[in-house]
């Protein structure tokens, strides 16, 4: 099963703005507003760990079963990936 | 702003998140602007010596600290920012640290391979001083002849690298009749325009800045005129605070580490030589006192039936009058003019 790993796009300016992520497009055209579960998985997609371990993380910390967190996390790194917000890798 | 953009900046106004950040990376300038608030240009030396600047070393460590406090949007200022030879490792760290940058600068020093470069670092924007749509009248308040060639030469040259461009103009009675001049000439070069009429008393104490602000009848007429449409489209807050950014979301960082609530506010909290941002911005006296006015603490401002069309800017109210606390006569004059010109100001009367 590929366990790709997203990776954020570092010309995305960021910030946790009091437990909201807050993205900023290069041309500042687009802000993003992301719920605490948005704002963990993009926090976590530094590159570091694939899909499976940001998604064991939140399985942790938000108390929601596995299964759930897994299939959130693939959903949420496609929408960024989508996005151009970040990039797969693997 | 967007709607997004409102909540942003709601949420950093809740929580107190100094979401906007300048950073004043050196005094030093090629130009001797007539208003300058920094110091008197035209004195011998500054009253700074240049090695009482922050260091290379203390800017990183400052634009780092500001990341972790929560700043989002950093401008880099001065003096003229683009005479700092270390401006390029600043923009690394910033770019580094995943900072929206944007650059305040007379853009005399907008060369072709300096905006590539800017343009590779990812600075968001470039923000152009201007001060006349006419060489005669710009270089008379820059005091360097040829300067507006530069300038409007380096815009160019920022437009053509694909550079974000906005064209500021401080109002002063040199440029009160190029107004239009001056927002044909941002809109030729594809730049955002913005017209700040309110002039500072300088940070060395001296006050001649303020005799280039222009009169009320002149007011008038560019409201009625030539930024008719500015005023009717900003100039009417109904439920009006108080209070400003200042201390809030925004703050300022001067060339010799002294943390300010706004970059026009230099109100001493505390020097980053001698106390983290965070403690500074925590637990200053002064920070702490701005952020908490209420419109109960401005006696003159709280029953003034103008207050919907005030523009007040803690900062230079302090600047000018050395209160935070108090009116200032050309926000005063500002704010009924814009009450007249306004459609909505003849809702208000007078108190």
């Amino acid at each position: 099963m590929p366990d790709p790993v997203p990776v954020q796009n570092e010309k995305i300016a960021w910030r946790n703005v009091a437990g909201a992520a807050v993205l900023v497009s290069p041309d500042e055209s687009r802000l993003y507003w992301l719920n605490a579960t948005a704002t963990r998985i993009w926090e976590l997609a530094d590159g570091s760990r694939p899909v499976s371990a940001i998604a064991d993380v939140l399985h942790r910390e938000f108390d929601v079963d596995a299964g759930t967190c897994r299939a959130d996390t693939e959903r949420l790194v496609r929408a960024f990936e989508r996005k151009s917000l970040l990039r797969v890798e693997g | 702003m967007s709607e997004l953009g409102a909540r942003l900046w709601k949420r950093a106004d809740a929580h107190c998140i100094p979401l906007r950040a300048a950073i004043e990376i050196t005094l030093r300038c090629n130009l001797r602007c007539v208003h300058c608030y920094n110091f008197d240009r035209e004195r011998p030396r500054p009253p700074v010596p240049p090695e009482a600047e922050l260091s290379d070393d203390e800017i990183l460590d400052a634009i780092d600290q500001l990341a972790e406090a929560g700043c989002l949007y950093l401008a880099f200022t001065g003096g003229e920012a683009l005479l700092h030879p270390s401006l390029p490792a600043f923009l690394e760290r910033a770019r580094e640290r995943r900072f929206v940058v944007r650059i305040k600068t007379n853009g005399m020093l907008l060369t072709p391979p300096r905006v590539r470069a800017l343009a590779e670092a990812r600075v968001s924007a470039v923000d152009v001083s201007v001060y006349g749509a006419r060489a005669a009248t710009h270089d008379a308040v820059t005091a360097r002849p040829g300067s507006f060639e530069r300038t409007v030469r380096g815009l160019r040259h920022a437009r053509a690298a694909g550079i974000a461009l906005k064209v500021n103009a401080c109002l002063v009675q040199e440029n009160v009749g190029e107004v239009a001049g001056m927002r044909a000439l941002a809109a030729e070069l594809g730049a955002g325009f913005a017209l700040n009429p309110f002039l500072s008393a300088r940070y060395d104490g001296t006050r001649s800045s303020l005799l280039k602000r222009v009169d009320r009848q002149a007011l008038l007429d560019l409201y009625r005129g030539p930024l008719a449409d500015v005023v009717a489209e900003g100039g009417y807050v109904p439920e009006r605070s108080a209070r400003c950014a200042c201390a809030r979301t925004n703050c300022g960082i001067s060339a010799t580490g002294e943390v300010y609530p706004c970059i026009g506010a230099p109100v001493p909290c505390g020097n980053l030589r001698e106390r983290s941002f965070a403690e500074i911005w925590e637990s200053s006296p002064a920070m702490r006192r701005i952020r908490g006015l209420r419109l109960d603490d401005l006696p003159d401002c709280r029953g003034c039936a103008d207050r919907p069309f005030c523009k007040r800017s803690t900062g230079t109210v302090y600047t000018n009058t050395g209160d935070v606390t108090a009116s200032e006569p050309f926000f005063c004059m500002e704010a009924a003019v814009t009450r007249e010109v306004h459609p909505q100001g003849a809702k208000h009367e007078r108190a």
